[in-house]
């Protein structure tokens, strides 16, 4: 399950550049980094660790989830 | 290099069997095509069929470059990431006996994307190297260091080519066949204690040929239609591919009795031990190949395990009590 803080990101899109997957995306109006397509990580954890500002948790789960975000205004 | 016996040894999954058996490359700082002080450098891994990749993509693109072979145990580097055989200290350490800063003049580094979740860009920097993740393939890294080092969305993508399907089949077949031949024996000997243990006793060695025949026929369409499945899970791949080879087998079964109406009744309502062995080949070999493909999380993997094996239990239970067909 993927748990993002939307505020917190700086929008150095290190997480697009790293994820294997493709489930990142980015959006130029806000400059911040949103979810594309969580159903298809794999919990690799290569964009937790590469975050500089430690916007994104991978938490492991048996039971699949849908991923929180935090802060991302309506 | 030459595709010697550690080429094949890694081919038919060598470390699968036990990961003392991975075959390792030799570490250090290898230089292409006269490449100097000014040149790029490349990291990798030391696992052998790594290097031999990265070295003949590298000669194929006619780079002039280096390449920094880290300690990784002989484990690729995705899988030596993941499982913590590789980290920024092994880049640190090959940085050190390698004697890299005087050997370049500059202090960058150009890092597998795939050695993400375990190499840190913070620590290298703040060791005074400037890393970049590369591509994940590393038949585009002629064209990354061409762009200034970077590269398109679609490159930092894994991608499960035929030609990648079909020769992790062959390491898992491989795997698959040894562990059978392995465990036959041991079935044989259990069946000596009676009891419904005693149906082994022909079973598993009159039936081996079999067995590896349909693992291998079974492996194989997996891995063919691998992007036709609706799920990543291998257990679900399991389930799907055995429903599907069971029908074929009751078809084949319904030709060689030249359709007559009692043996289609008969057959479609008689699910005996070979119908109960193809749906457990099948699981067996659906989360054993799950676990080798880029799509698969390591949740759906567990649940994948709980999963099969309590489904290869139900199975071998009633292959015990109705070893002539449940109906």
């Amino acid at each position: 399950m993927i748990i993002y803080d939307y505020d917190a990101c700086s929008g150095c899109q290190e997480c697009l550049n790293v994820c294997p997957r493709g489930v990142w995306g980015f959006s130029k109006s806000k400059n911040k980094a949103e979810i594309l397509n969580s159903k298809k990580c794999i919990d690799c954890t290569s964009c937790e660790f590469q975050c500089p500002v430690r916007a994104i948790r991978i938490e492991k789960t048996l039971i699949p989830k849908s991923p929180q975000i935090l802060g991302q205004p309506d | 290099m030459k595709k010697g016996w550690k080429y094949y040894a890694c081919l038919l999954g060598s470390h699968l069997m036990w990961p003392v058996l991975a075959i390792k490359s030799d570490q250090g700082l290898i230089s292409f095509n006269g490449a100097d002080s000014d040149s790029p450098v490349l990291v990798t891994t030391d696992y052998y069929m790594t290097v031999y990749r990265v070295t003949q993509a590298i000669e194929d693109q006619n780079l002039r470059c280096h390449l920094l072979v880290v300690d990784g145990r002989g484990i690729n580097v995705w899988c030596g990431s993941r499982g913590g055989s590789v980290d920024t200290d092994s880049v640190l350490a090959a940085i050190s006996s390698t004697d890299l800063e005087h050997r370049v003049s500059h202090r960058n580094l150009i890092l597998p994307q795939l050695a993400a979740s375990s190499v840190s860009k913070v620590v290298l920097s703040d060791n005074g190297w400037n890393a970049v993740f590369g591509p994940v393939e590393i038949e585009n890294v002629g064209e990354f260091l061409e762009n200034e080092n970077k590269k398109s969305p679609e490159q930092s993508i894994a991608i499960f080519s035929i030609h990648r399907r079909m020769e992790y089949n062959l390491a898992h077949l491989t795997f698959e066949t040894i562990m059978f031949l392995m465990i036959t024996p041991i079935f044989w000997v259990l069946s000596f204690m009676g009891g419904p243990l005693l149906s082994w006793h022909s079973y598993w060695m009159t039936n081996l040929l079999l067995l590896l025949i349909g693992v291998w026929i079974l492996g194989t369409f997996m891995a063919l239609v691998d992007p036709l499945m609706p799920t990543s899970s291998g257990y679900v791949r399991g389930a799907i591919t055995g429903v599907l080879a069971l029908a074929v087998w009751k078809m084949v079964l319904l030709v060689f009795s030249f359709f007559s109406v009692a043996t289609v009744v008969y057959e479609w309502a008689w699910l005996d031990a070979s119908g109960l062995t193809i749906l457990g080949l099948s699981l067996f070999v659906g989360f054993n190949w799950g676990g080798s493909t880029p799509q698969l999380g390591e949740g759906q993997m567990i649940r994948d395990i709980i999963a099969g094996i309590a489904s290869l239990v139900v199975l071998f239970a009633l292959g015990f009590y109705f070893p002539t067909g449940l109906f």
